[in-house]
């Protein structure tokens, strides 16, 4: 299903289901059995087991040292961020960067929900990260549900510096954060410097327009801006050389400032299928555009 | 072509309206929400735009729809006389050198077409030389008519005849000419004919000039054609002696204002030839070159040359008298008895009107070619389509 058919569906958890099954693929990189709560299986004692593990109940029954394995509890935070600027309410061709961007969250959401991870959403508002939906249970039907809710507006305004909290000490987590990483100074390239930490992975969804990596208007236009109230009425033609040349100057820093360790980056075009845009994050293969 | 309804060809100035619309809709910009502001800014003025065309074919599209649909409802025909270029053509020519004179490049490229010209005698007889013109001949209106029917052409061929505006077609009646009639008159006052004129005393001449004013002219007209010669003999015979006194008064009256010579008999002399006899007695036989006015009784106009007063000559008995205008009277007879007055000559269109297209071959019926309509109707439809398939993709 191409994006347009399923921002029309108008339903993320059918969304999300339907292409996190495109998949087959997960956040982390396999089961790990271990102690735990819920039963897996029984095995032979090996040396070096912790002899407590040893049921005894079942060696009075068969006469065989067997340890009770569980399989292991998850301790991967899952943090979804999106980005809730003015310049997420970007259109082309009818597909809302917004939309775009929830229906990303939508599926990965899904993911980490099979896998048993703890969920949890925040927004970034005008510079501010706002805790959405807190970690808990039942936390993926909440975050689906706040996500179909949301809306973009405002700039980010300068000087204003997110902060992330801390998670607990025994959990690793995983941030994965959707937005444009259009900026007027390096404000997104400071937080994400930040957030980058051997405790903490960051995984980025940049979705940009195809007008936006390739300007190709032609006619006369009058450009408003999406996060303040400025217009420029211009010959598309005119300017169009010196658009494309900014544009890839821009791409390029950004690119070469996110050269960062424990940070995973992909590039998607609203016109890319999301399933294949979720398969380059999660299997970290080559990106999809090369801006 | 031609159209039916010419004035509807003002609507091609419809064609300003859709220009005028593609440089209106040029001006409005088209909203574009952007997320980055400040790669559009350029470092030096921002470029405006200036008049330029895009879409233009489909500009001319319309503008050429809107002109087919002008000339569709302004209803364009072909006229079609068929054969009208290919028929034969005759050529009838007056026999007058002033004629000849005034179409000779005409005929001249008529001989050089090998087209037949006639004289216009009775019978007609062929050009042969355009400067051997049959002297001493001019056709009176029955003769023109014989000559115009005798020569009739073939079915889609034209007559062209070549005549002289002179003052004898003023009350000719009109004349049946065959259908493809085309008629070459020269111009007002080139007739070529002689000047009717009474020659005075001391070589003054006595004419009508061209605005009908009766003048006496010291220098004769180049071709001039002597009519009477002053002194003219009158012979006046009036029993009553106060009438005699009144005409001759009017006599002397005409004598002092035109220098109108005569000499006045009383009595009547066998062997002398009178110009002018005024009498109160019945004229008889009448002789033709003699002008007979009788006073004082009421005659029949069958006689050209007698003419009549019914009143007695005394300022009681006749109003003419009696407000002064016997000598204008009698004037006015001489002058038509003379032929000096002739009625002034008709305008070529009231000339033209006289040679009336018989209808024994009805002239073809003007042909409204339909398929010129029906080819505009079709390029209309054609534009309209081209148009939509120009327009609909760019969403216009």
């Amino acid at each position: 299903m191409n994006v347009p058919d399923l921002i029309r569906l108008n339903n993320l958890p059918l969304v999300g289901k339907l292409v996190s099954q495109e998949l087959n693929l997960g956040l982390h990189q396999s089961h790990r059995n271990g102690t735990g709560v819920e039963f897996a299986q029984y095995r032979d004692y090996r040396p070096g087991d912790d002899p407590k593990r040893i049921d005894w109940r079942r060696f009075a029954q068969t006469n065989n040292y067997l340890v009770r394995e569980s399989e292991a509890e998850s301790h991967q935070h899952v943090r979804l961020l999106l980005d809730q600027s003015g310049s997420m309410n970007y259109a082309e061709n009818g597909v809302r960067r917004l939309d775009y961007a929830r229906l990303v969250l939508a599926s990965l959401a899904y993911v980490a929900n099979r896998q048993g991870d703890t969920l949890s959403l925040s927004g970034l508002q005008q510079g501010v990260l706002v805790p959405l939906v807190p970690p808990g249970p039942q936390a993926f039907q909440k975050v689906l549900g706040t996500l179909a809710g949301l809306t973009a507006s405002g700039p980010w305004p300068a000087g204003a510096v997110p902060t992330l909290p801390f998670g607990s000490q025994n959990k690793t987590e995983l941030l994965i954060l959707v937005s444009d990483l259009l900026q007027l100074s390096d404000e997104w390239l400071g937080f994400l410097r930040r957030a980058a930490t051997p405790r903490r992975e960051v995984w980025l969804v940049q979705v940009l327009g195809a007008q936006e990596v390739n300007f190709s208007l032609s006619g006369f236009y009058r450009f408003q801006d999406l996060e303040t109230a400025q217009t420029v009425e211009v010959q598309a033609e005119a300017i169009r050389e010196q658009v494309r040349a900014n544009a890839n100057a821009y791409f390029r820093h950004v690119a070469a400032q996110l050269q960062l360790p424990h940070l995973r980056r992909v590039q998607a075009l609203l016109t890319d299928p999301p399933a294949l845009v979720l398969r380059a994050l999660l299997t970290n293969t080559a990106p999809l555009h090369s801006l | 072509m031609t159209f039916l309804n010419p004035a509807l060809l003002w609507g091609m100035l419809a064609v300003a309206v859709p220009i005028a619309l593609h440089f209106w809709h040029q001006q409005r910009a088209a909203p574009m929400p952007w997320a980055m502001l400040r790669w559009l800014e350029t470092p030096g003025q921002p470029p405006r735009r200036g008049i330029q065309f895009n879409n233009w074919w489909l500009l001319l599209v319309r503008c050429l729809a809107l002109l087919c649909l002008v000339m569709l409802l302004a209803r364009p025909s072909v006229m079609v006389r068929p054969g009208t270029e290919t028929g034969q053509r005759l050529h009838l020519v007056e026999p007058n050198p002033a004629v000849v004179r005034a179409f000779r490049f005409e005929l001249t490229q008529a001989q050089a077409r090998h087209e037949p010209l006639w004289w216009a005698s009775t019978p007609t007889r062929s050009v042969t030389s355009l400067d051997d013109v049959p002297t001493g001949f001019s056709p009176n209106l029955l003769q023109w008519q014989a000559a115009l029917t005798s020569l009739s052409p073939a079915s889609g061929g034209q007559l062209h005849t070549y005549l002289a505006n002179s003052p004898g077609w003023a009350e000719a009646p009109p004349l049946q000419v065959p259908v493809g009639f085309v008629l070459h008159a020269t111009p007002f006052g080139a007739s070529g004919l002689p000047q009717r004129v009474l020659a005075l005393p001391n070589g003054r001449r006595l004419l009508v000039s061209v605005g009908g004013q009766l003048q006496v002219v010291a220098r004769p007209p180049v071709p001039e054609k002597v009519v009477a010669t002053a002194p003219l003999q009158i012979l006046l015979t009036c029993r009553q002696p106060a009438h005699r006194a009144t005409l001759t008064a009017a006599l002397a009256a005409l004598k002092a204002v035109y220098e109108l010579d005569y000499s006045l008999d009383i009595d009547l002399i066998k062997a002398k030839h009178y110009d002018w006899v005024l009498t109160d007695c019945p004229v008889p036989n009448p002789a033709s070159a003699t002008l007979y006015t009788v006073v004082g009784q009421m005659g029949d106009a069958h006689r050209p040359s007698v003419t009549y007063l019914p009143d007695l000559p005394t300022p009681q008995t006749s109003s003419l008298v009696a407000a002064g205008q016997l000598p204008e009277w009698l004037a006015t007879q001489l002058l038509q008895h003379l032929g000096l007055s002739l009625p002034p000559p008709l305008s070529q269109a009231a000339l033209a009107r006289l040679f009336v297209p018989t209808a024994n071959t009805t002239p073809p019926p003007v042909q409204t070619e339909n398929w010129l309509q029906t080819a505009f109707l079709t390029l209309f439809l054609s534009l309209l389509l081209a148009e939509r398939c120009l327009a609909l993709p760019k969403g216009l």
